[in-house]
């Protein structure tokens, strides 16, 4: 018995995807909704169960992304404004995901740290040296530390982490703007013009270039230079880069498969 | 097919309305009987061209209640009655056309 009445899911689905004017969306609605009814009716009198008759209706109708898909094509083209407005809120989207990464990146960073040491992170590179007044601001940072390397290094990873996190929560916070936006202002972006599937090509192109070369780079590092160089500084962010290749890669595949792209 | 199906779909559906007022599913079910079960196409897909022609005002709709929920019930206009003419001279003449062609291959 499935909790929720499938035709009312399919509905709430369908409302997200509209586009329109208000009038022209309820209309849309209510149409749809009498002839899921109606088409749900006509299989319990054919001798299906109450979810298999729903199912079977809304299998008839199509899914809700190709029935807007329908009506932003019935509309006609998107104005040069929305053009752009749609363009902007896709970046925006990208833009907030990977600065999400960034911020995971940071947390991967300081268990990196804890893990291996702070040089797997922040440590430098051989033959590094620092001017006495250098080592004695990192040294304002770090009083704890017994020479200036160690507290060089760790300036560094505060650094690291923390400019990684900043960059999270500024994800985070775009992130919030971006579903603000698109929740009040839905109806006005016009027709669909950027497909659904830019975002998950775009974030998936972006993190297979990143996992690539931050993953060369710090291997090759680490190889030449030794674990306790700031190898990881690029591995933690390849790492994270390569997890959401794999998730956004997913989504992707999905919204290509998708008969509404 | 489906995409074939809605190249043609104005003309379908005006001349299914041909034959008097109706709400979308009874237009959409007619469609498929008419046709054999030939022409089955995602039934939501069919109330966006519904729309259009109504926009393009071939069409011209109404709320009526029905026996558990008000439904939009559509019509024919004058001017959708001669483009309903118009396109089905059109339509046999291609037919045609295809057909001799057709039977010489």
């Amino acid at each position: 018995m499935m909790d929720r009445d499938p035709i009312d899911a399919y509905l709430d689905r369908l409302v997200e995807v509209l586009h329109g004017p208000g009038h022209e969306v309820r209309r849309a609605l209510t149409e749809s909704e009498d002839h899921l009814r109606e088409a749900e009716a006509a299989e319990l009198a054919a001798g299906k169960k109450s979810e298999e008759a729903a199912l079977a209706a809304i299998a008839r109708f199509g899914t809700p992304e190709e029935v807007a898909r329908r009506y932003d094509l019935m509309r006609g083209l998107a104005t040069p404004g929305q053009i752009l407005a749609q363009a902007i809120m896709s970046l925006a989207l990208v833009g907030s995901i990977i600065l999400i990464s960034i911020g995971f990146s940071g947390i991967v960073a300081a268990g990196g740290a804890a893990a291996l040491g702070p040089k797997f992170i922040a440590g430098d590179q051989p033959g590094i040296s620092y001017t006495p007044e250098r080592c004695a601001d990192f040294r304002s940072f770090h009083p704890e530390a017994s020479t200036c390397e160690e507290a060089a290094v760790a300036h560094h990873l505060d650094e690291t982490v923390g400019y990684r996190l900043t960059a999270g929560v500024l994800g985070l916070i775009l992130l919030g703007v971006w579903w603000l936006t698109w929740r009040g202002a839905r109806n006005r972006f016009g027709p669909r013009t950027v497909p659904s599937s830019f975002v998950p090509i775009a974030t998936t192109a972006s993190f297979a270039a990143a996992s690539v070369v931050l993953g060369f780079q710090g291997t090759g590092q680490w190889l030449t230079s030794g674990v306790e160089t700031g190898a990881g500084y690029m591995l933690s962010a390849a790492a994270v880069s390569l997890v959401a290749t794999v998730v956004f890669g997913a989504w992707m595949v999905r919204a290509l498969r998708s008969p509404a792209r | 097919m489906t995409e074939r199906i809605h190249g043609h779909l104005d003309l379908l559906i005006l001349s299914v309305v041909s034959t008097g007022p109706k709400h979308g599913y009874a237009i959409i079910s007619e469609l498929s009987k008419m046709s054999g079960g030939r022409f089955e196409l995602p039934e939501g897909t069919v109330y966006p061209a519904l729309h259009r022609l109504e926009r393009r005002g071939l069409l011209e709709s109404f709320w009526a209640e029905g026996h558990t929920r008000r439904r939009r019930v559509y019509r024919l206009t004058d001017e959708g009655r001669s483009a309903r003419e118009q396109e089905r001279s059109a339509w046999k003449e291609f037919a045609s056309g295809v057909e001799s062609v057709l039977g010489w291959a």
